[in-house]
């Protein structure tokens, strides 16, 4: 490249870049760099320590959640992680399952107004995220529509009590938000399949669910897989939705965060929390990536 | 035709109201390299797809290898395809690619991978077996492609248009390469073309088609010298064509009247002219001689002017304006030992050629 044609590369994204740099690269520092301070009463200890991460995983009583042993002196923060990460894990295969043979009946079943399906999958997103999660709390709630509903078919005398506030409220919600964000990229993917190869498959032998199986969801992979990430990454640290309609058992690591910032009235311990967070999110995704990524090395080989 | 590879059955194709195949009857022989030949539009490769069992024919019946295929699914047929975009898998190597089909075929993992090794011999791949598809320039694509439906060991390959995305030179060094892999493999190849030089170059025989009807079936030979309507001549080669008015008829001799260049006398190529049809009478480029100087209007010759010149090396090509006649004349000469320029651009010329070279072709 050019040093012409670099310099141009740069200023066009440099506009970009600064308002990255604003909104995510400044927060961020910010907060790692909070997170090496501590509380003390009611002001700011600007010097450094690293009691904030050495209270996360020192060792302690600790407690039993689901038969696993949180042998911490502290164990809210671990414990909330693991339940966030199992609850974002059910909430994005849900997410993948539904928005997948929507994607795939979209791209291979319409033909005509495509662009109008595709308008009214995004209808959704018209409304804000609070109101959609809200909803959800008219459709689940105490006196909510399928409470209603069943006493009025008569099949149930009293309200059921189990349906809001909980952590399968909190995955359903998640998982109605987030789906149309994972039907566009598997979309996107399966519409590029040049359909000459669909048919290169049955004339070399291939039944339909073979063909689906070889051809079909293999290419479909780099959409999957995005779609996986747009759906996990952010749904781990949601505190909107658990807070709405997850009531105290549905908590998630997003909601202990905000609790110590606003509440509790201990930042840095949150800050060091939301990094803690953020390194575990980074690591899982990397080893994702790397296992789909073996995988593929693996299949070349052999 | 006994025992045919190939039937086809009065075969219609409709797509809503259109029209695309229009009763297809002929059968294709074992062993034989068959090109259907047409313009865009003309319903060879939906005949192609017809018999790979892709589309399905909305009437009449198609055989292949003694079985009716009404039902038979894509999968399950005795055919493999090449396509005219390759359809290379990307998620795959080159030799996942060329074993695709394999796994289908009742053989061990090992006769599998020998087959495959083959494969890749046979269409020159050495040494590329794990490269994948993006790494490939489009001849090595088109080979793929090849070897992939070759290592199936199908009755029929079918071919759609597999040249058609190659440059010129790579696409003659190609042609030549099918045309000995065929006669190597034995299989029946089914060609489809646009490309009336290349389905002469490799094909036995060769459907004309247009507008959804095969207008003829012959060798490339017979297509070329005894085209049987006027669109098969315009298609096949150049063809000079001089309107005229049957004046007399002796068997399958016709001589008419050309208004005002002349008088001709040929030979039918379909049914038989009769007196007072309006015909064109047709003669191919090479089978006319060119004279320097104005002669006397004849039978079988007329007068005209060079209009252009094009050497071409090996020949020249000449055209030639007559009086009355809305095209130019084409002469292709060769241009041989000790053999000049006939004239420039103003001269006048005489044409004349023989009365076998004419053919009688109705107007359509």
């Amino acid at each position: 490249m050019s040093a012409g044609s670099t310099r141009t590369g740069l200023s066009l994204l440099s506009p970009a870049f600064l308002v990255m740099a604003a909104t995510l690269l400044a927060p961020v520092v910010a907060l790692v760099v909070m997170s090496f301070w501590s509380q003390s009463g009611f002001d700011i200890d600007r010097s450094f320590t690293l009691k904030n991460y050495a209270r996360l995983v020192e060792p302690g009583e600790g407690v039993v959640w689901y038969g696993i042993r949180f042998p911490f002196a502290y164990p809210v923060p671990a414990v909330l992680m693991i339940k966030s990460l199992a609850m974002s894990f059910v909430a994005t295969i849900c997410v993948i399952g539904l928005a997948w043979p929507m994607a795939y009946f979209l791209a291979f079943r319409v033909i005509r107004n495509k662009a109008m399906w595709i308008i009214l999958l995004t209808i959704p997103f018209w409304t804000s995220y609070l109101l959609r999660v809200f909803s959800w709390k008219i459709v689940l709630g105490f006196n909510g529509a399928i409470n209603s509903g069943l006493m009025w078919l008569g099949m149930i005398k009293e309200p059921l009590e189990f349906l809001l506030y909980n952590p399968v409220a909190v995955m359903i919600t998640l998982a109605h938000s987030w789906i149309a964000f994972a039907v566009l990229p598997i979309y996107v993917s399966l519409e590029k399949i040049d359909r000459s190869l669909l048919e290169a498959a049955s004339d070399l032998g291939d039944s339909r669910w073979t063909r689906f199986r070889r051809v079909t969801l293999p290419l479909s992979m780099p959409g999957t897989i995005a779609a996986t990430l747009l759906v996990f990454i952010p749904t781990v640290g949601d505190y909107v939705t658990p807070t709405l309609v997850g009531g105290p058992g549905g908590m998630m690591i997003g909601s202990l965060v905000q609790q110590l910032f606003l509440r509790q009235d201990n930042a840095p311990l949150g800050a060091a929390v939301s990094i803690v967070m953020m390194l575990i999110i980074a690591a899982l995704v990397g080893l994702f990536l790397w296992l789909i990524g073996y995988a593929r090395m693996r299949k070349r080989i052999g | 035709m006994d025992d045919p590879i190939i039937r086809l059955d009065n075969v219609e194709k409709s797509f809503g109201d259109f029209r695309a195949l229009k009763s297809i009857s002929f059968d294709i022989a074992r062993g034989e390299f068959f090109s259907l030949l047409g313009a865009s539009g003309c319903g060879k490769t939906t005949l192609l797809r017809i018999l790979a069992g892709i589309e399905q024919p909305t009437r009449g019946q198609l055989t292949i290898d003694g079985k009716p295929m009404a039902g038979v699914p894509a999968n399950q047929r005795p055919t493999n395809m090449v396509f005219q975009s390759y359809a290379i898998f990307p998620h795959l190597s080159v030799r996942e690619n060329i074993g695709y089909g394999l796994v289908y075929q009742k053989i061990s993992k090992a006769e599998a991978k020998a087959r495959t090794d083959e494969a890749i011999e046979l269409v020159k791949l050495e040494g590329l077996g794990d490269r994948s598809a993006h790494q490939l320039s489009g001849g090595q694509r088109q080979r793929v492609a090849l070897a992939r439906a070759l290592v199936c060991r199908p009755k029929v390959l079918l071919l759609d248009e597999p040249l058609s995305a190659l440059d010129k030179k790579l696409r003659e060094e190609m042609q030549q390469e099918l045309r000995s892999l065929q006669r190597t493999v034995g299989i029946t190849f089914v060609f489809v073309t646009h490309d009336q030089e290349e389905a002469l170059t490799l094909s036995d025989r060769i459907a004309v088609m247009a507008g959804g009807k095969v207008l003829q079936i012959d060798t490339p030979q017979g297509l070329y010298e005894r085209p049987n309507c006027l669109d098969v001549a315009e298609f096949v080669g150049t063809m000079n064509l001089f309107p005229a008015k049957v004046t007399g008829v002796d068997g399958a001799k016709a001589v008419a009247a050309g208004d005002p260049s002349g008088e001709f006398a040929g030979i039918s190529a379909g049914r038989p002219a009769a007196v007072g049809d309006t015909v064109f009478m047709a003669v191919r480029p090479e089978k006319i001689a060119i004279r320097a100087g104005a002669g006397q209007a004849g039978r079988n010759q007329v007068a005209g002017r060079i209009s252009s010149v094009s050497y071409l090396g090996d020949r020249s090509h000449y055209l030639v304006a007559v009086d009355g006649l809305a095209a130019p004349v084409a002469v292709y000469l060769s241009n041989l030992a000790g053999q000049g320029m006939v004239g420039t651009p103003g001269a006048d010329v005489t044409l004349s050629w023989d009365e076998t070279s004419v053919l009688v072709l109705d107007r359509a």
